[in-house]
């Protein structure tokens, strides 16, 4: 895989991490199965890839982890946004929509090139 | 949500178990997968097979996220030393200007220790370790003939010639030449260079070109300036190449201006201006081949080419030529060496000395150091508590001690920017101080090795005098300390051992000032064999161009001139001036001893004289006579030799009418005419040595000192030159000095040396003094009760102060007797080196301890004094 497509690949994981938190702490799997329904099963990410991406952004401080006890005494790592992670979601999302915005000024303008 | 500091949340990664984690994570991951797909319906094997293949390749999961997770805990625990530095820096700072008397002592006396090692650095630094400057020593490496002597000129070319990884080899030599640029002569000093000198190098010129004469090709007179000479002499002038000036009378083209980087080739030198090697004979009259015998000489190396492969080649070639020549004197060897500094000559005996006194200000660091580590110690008892409660509160010992060592590195670096500032003052006073000789270019000013030195001695102080009381501070054995008063026993222990330890340092220092200023007296009160006072040096210079006789008649006209003007006892000429530091040797064969190993042919000091030399120097001529009007180039070949050659090759024979021949087994014949009393020739300190002197009127030398006897009390310095003048209106100028200031020269490095250990052996004193005052007073203030209770007991006064001396002076006393000891064997080794030293001197065995113990008393006495006049009362409400 080039760097690119793992950069645009992380990105994409990044987004859809933070998204996923903005109803509330979640673990990796809750996460993973969010995804699956949403896109009901369109896309399919490996649930795995999550696992780097969670830890990359904990250590920058997107988000928080904390322990907790499941229902069946498992030891679980709950995800939390934080306020630079819900920033930074805010910035994806505005980053997105001006790009949008241009390619749909472009795909339906009626202006000629000269 | 309240923003956390990253730092803090770096925390939680340095101290969890990150494997176990990632384990739990993974594992709580796939068993929910499981759960819910069985809920859905999936057998259990069906269930964990498809969630794995949900999940993807669990290792290489496993193995990205770990890898995450210690860069992360990488970045983050440099993040926290980062900051752990940050914070002690801050508390550091915080608790030194609480205590703000501790902070000002200790911080001068550490300016003292490292100012003082600061300067001795940079003067070094600026003899031994600068490279050249204006030139790219890149492959550059001087070459010595056996071990420091420079080259003459067959054997530099023969090396050019013949070797292969010698790339290019240069030559340069310094002298004083008469010039005319204004229309009025004087001498300037400048110098010879070989073929390729400027293109060797990579000097980059100023202005015009730099010349390319081959050596053995007469008539090409080119000269090249220096930068500095084309700026004061020539105003800098743009349209200087082309113009012409007036060297030995001769017109020499300006080609070029060398850049202003450039100095010479020789570390130290700055001549006035370059002229070719070639040129040598219009300037001086000698032809190339036998010219001087000094040329320091650099090669550049081909690229690739190493030290030891050159070497080996370079003995090749000696050993070669040594065999095709047999003018040669036997063997020689040819060394390599590299291009910074001064030269090998010089720097042998610069680098001991400069050894030994690193090594003494390294002791008065040392004795600083040991000030505030007591100073710290008694800090430490009083902090006690503070550390404790912190360790009982779960803080580690070591970052504790590197919080401490912190504080201590603050107190190092601001006592050290202070004693970095008063060493810039001093070595620019002492520069400013030097006398200012043009053709002398020697820098002091800083670099960043001295600034890296100066980091270093700070972070070497602050170990010194603070791990030790960091360690002790917060030593774990807690329990006792929270209840212990300041009089701990071993705790006394330690700071007496330290008061010992400066207090041996400290008479070390002051036996080894009380040796050099011994030696440096002792050499003064020496005697020189000769009467300098009343005799005035003036340098003649007849240039090359005049015949012996011409010259001769122009040296008899100059001494009649100068024997008029009133005031004037006598009139002698020589070539050197005694103690100069400047010598001629040769090779002699006196009548009667064989020669069977050519190298063994002895080798005799001589000057050539003429005039009343002997009357006017005050060397009495014991046996036979002085040189005088008979001894003319027609007549017999004569010398008169000192008692100790007369000694050495005529043992117990009278030895007028002997011959010797002057210069090697085929050198001339003279016939001994006289004896003359020894004398000190070349340093006060030397032993007996040969010498023979050869008469003006046989041997024609252009260039000699007129050295004249005047009653004292009269100023005639205007005189005399004007009286030289007469003789030949066309001689420039000579300079005139007085030679008991040439002589002066020659106790100069004594003088120095006793003078920087006599400041050394004052700043040890103070610094030692003030730390066995402050040990005192703290052990005084511990004891204050029990001080109390003795007085109230009935001790008396001087019961009290008996008992704070005993104890104090405990450690004094055994500190002297170390000191002393190590004083004595530092003695004995300098006995061999300097005049005037021996171990037994009462100077060194009584001077040093006496000295320091009567400060020590001192230091001692008043507060015991203070303890003494105590109220008991209060004393004993006070603990």
């Amino acid at each position: 895989m080039r760097d690119r497509d793992i950069d645009l690949i992380q990105g994409t994981l990044n987004v859809l991490i933070l998204r996923a938190l903005t109803w509330g702490p979640a673990n990796g799997y809750a996460i993973a199965q969010w995804a699956r329904d949403i896109t009901s099963g369109e896309i399919e990410i490996e649930e795995g890839a999550l696992y780097p991406a969670l830890h990359r952004m904990e250590q920058r401080g997107w988000i928080d982890a904390e322990w907790r006890l499941s229902p069946n005494n498992r030891r679980a790592k709950y995800y939390r946004l934080t306020t630079d992670g819900r920033r930074a979601l805010k910035e994806r999302v505005q980053s997105w929509e001006r790009l949008v915005g241009a390619l749909d000024t472009i795909l339906t303008t009626t202006t000629r090139p000269v | 949500m309240p923003h956390e500091p990253r730092w803090r949340r770096y925390l939680r990664f340095h101290w969890t178990n990150a494997t176990a984690d990632l384990n739990d994570e993974m594992h709580d991951h796939m068993q929910s997968a499981v759960e819910s797909l069985v809920a859905g319906g999936m057998s259990l094997d069906d269930a964990r097979r498809e969630a794995r293949r949900r999940f993807g390749d669990v290792d290489r999961v496993r193995n990205e996220v770990a890898r995450i997770d210690s860069t992360g805990a990488r970045t983050a625990s440099r993040t926290l030393w980062l900051e752990h530095l940050r914070q002690d820096l801050i508390y550091g700072w915080r608790q030194l200007s609480r205590a703000p008397s501790f902070a000002a002592v200790a911080a001068v006396a550490i300016a003292l220790g490292v100012g003082l090692n600061v300067t001795i650095f940079s003067l070094l630094n600026g003899l031994l370790l600068r490279p050249l400057p204006g030139v790219n020593d890149d492959g550059l490496r001087r070459v010595y003939v056996n071990h420091h002597s420079p080259l003459d000129w067959s054997g530099l070319s023969w090396i050019r010639e013949h070797s292969t990884l010698v790339e290019s080899m240069v030559g340069e030599r310094m002298t004083a030449m008469p010039v005319d640029i204004d229309g009025a002569p004087e001498r300037v000093v400048a110098a010879f260079a070989t073929r390729g000198f400027f293109q060797t190098l990579r000097v980059r010129m100023a202005l015009g070109r730099a010349f390319d004469v081959d050596d053995r090709q007469r008539g090409e007179n080119v000269v090249v300036l220096g930068n500095a000479m084309w700026r004061t002499r020539f105003n800098a002038d743009s349209g200087v190449v082309g113009r012409t000036m007036r060297i030995a009378d001769q017109r020499f083209t300006i080609v070029g201006v060398a850049g202003e980087d450039f100095r010479s080739s020789v570390f130290g030198w700055a001549p006035s201006f370059w002229v070719p090697l070639a040129s040598v004979s219009a300037v001086t009259g000698s032809s190339v081949d036998d010219f001087g015998g000094s040329l320091y000489a650099i090669a550049r190396l081909r690229s690739g080419a190493s030290d030891a492969a050159v070497t080996a080649e370079l003995a090749t070639l000696a050993s070669r030529r040594a065999a095709a020549d047999t003018t040669r004197r036997g063997q020689f060897t040819l060394r390599l060496d590299h291009v910074r500094g001064v030269n090998a000559e010089i720097r042998t005996p610069l680098a001991l000395a400069s050894g030994f006194l690193l090594t003494m200000v390294v002791l008065v660091l040392l004795i600083a150091c040991g000030n505030v580590a007591n100073m710290q110690l008694a800090r430490g008892a009083a902090r006690r508590v503070e550390m404790g409660v912190r360790l009982a509160l779960g803080a580690s010992q070591t970052r504790l001690v590197r919080q401490l060592l912190t504080e201590s590195l603050v107190l190092a670096l601001v006592g050290g920017a202070l004693g970095v500032a008063a060493a810039f003052g001093i070595v620019a006073a002492i520069t400013r101080a030097l006398p200012v000789l043009p053709e002398v270019s020697l820098s002091f000013s800083p670099d960043w090795t001295v600034f890296a030195y100066a980091g270093l001695l700070c972070v070497a102080s602050t170990l010194l005098f603070g791990l030790i009381p960091a360690l002790r501070a917060t030593s774990p054995s807690l329990t006792g300390f929270l209840r212990e008063t300041s009089s701990g026993r071993h705790r006394a222990r330690a700071r007496n051992t330290l008061v010992g330890g400066q207090v041996a340092l400290c008479v070390l220092l002051l036996g080894v000032t009380a040796l050099l200023t011994q030696s440096f007296v002792r050499s003064r009160a020496v005697d020189p064999g000769i009467v300098a006072a009343g005799v005035m040096d003036l340098q003649l210079d007849l240039g090359a161009k005049r015949s012996a006789a011409d010259g001769r008649a122009t040296y008899a006209r100059a001494a009649e001139a100068l024997r008029a003007v009133p005031g004037v006892r006598d009139v002698a000429f020589a070539e050197l001036a005694p103690l100069s530091g400047s010598n001629m040797e040769m090779r002699v064969v006196p009548d009667g001893m064989t020669i069977t190993d050519p190298s063994a042919v002895p080798k005799t000091y001589f000057n050539v004289v003429g005039g009343s030399y002997f009357s006017t120097m005050g060397i009495r001529v014991v046996r036979g006579r002085d040189f005088g009007a008979s001894d003319m180039p027609s007549s017999n070949a004569v010398v008169v030799v000192n008692e100790t050659a007369a000694r050495r090759w005529w043992p117990g024979v009278d030895p007028l009418g002997k011959r010797l021949r002057f210069g090697g087994p085929d050198g001339d014949v003279l016939e001994v005419v006289g004896v003359a009393r020894d004398a000190k020739y070349n340093s006060y300190g030397e032993d007996a040595t040969s010498f023979v002197y050869l008469p003006l009127n046989q041997r024609y030398q252009s260039q000699m000192i007129a050295q004249v006897r005047v009653a004292p009390g009269t100023t005639v310095a205007r005189a005399l030159i004007q009286a030289v003048r007469s003789a030949d209106p066309s001689l420039a100028p000579p300079t005139i000095k007085p030679l008991s200031d040439e002589i002066a020269l020659a106790l100069l490095p004594a003088r120095i040396g006793a003078g920087l250990a006599g400041a050394f052996g004052a700043v040890a004193l103070l610094l030692a003094a003030s730390g066995i005052y402050g040990v005192i007073s703290y052990m005084v203030a511990g004891r204050a009760r029990e001080i109390g209770i003795r007085t109230a007991l009935g001790a008396t006064r001087s019961a009290i102060v008996g008992l704070v001396l005993r104890d104090g002076l405990r450690s004094v006393v055994f500190g002297t007797l170390i000191g002393l000891g190590l004083a004595i064997g530092v003695a004995v080794v300098l006995s061999h080196t300097l005049y005037g030293v021996a171990a037994s001197s009462p100077a060194l065995l009584l001077g040093a301890p006496g000295a320091l113990l009567s400060i020590a008393l001192l230091a001692c006495w008043l507060p015991a004094r203070r303890a003494a006049n105590v109220d008991p009362t209060i004393a004993m409400r006070a603990e």
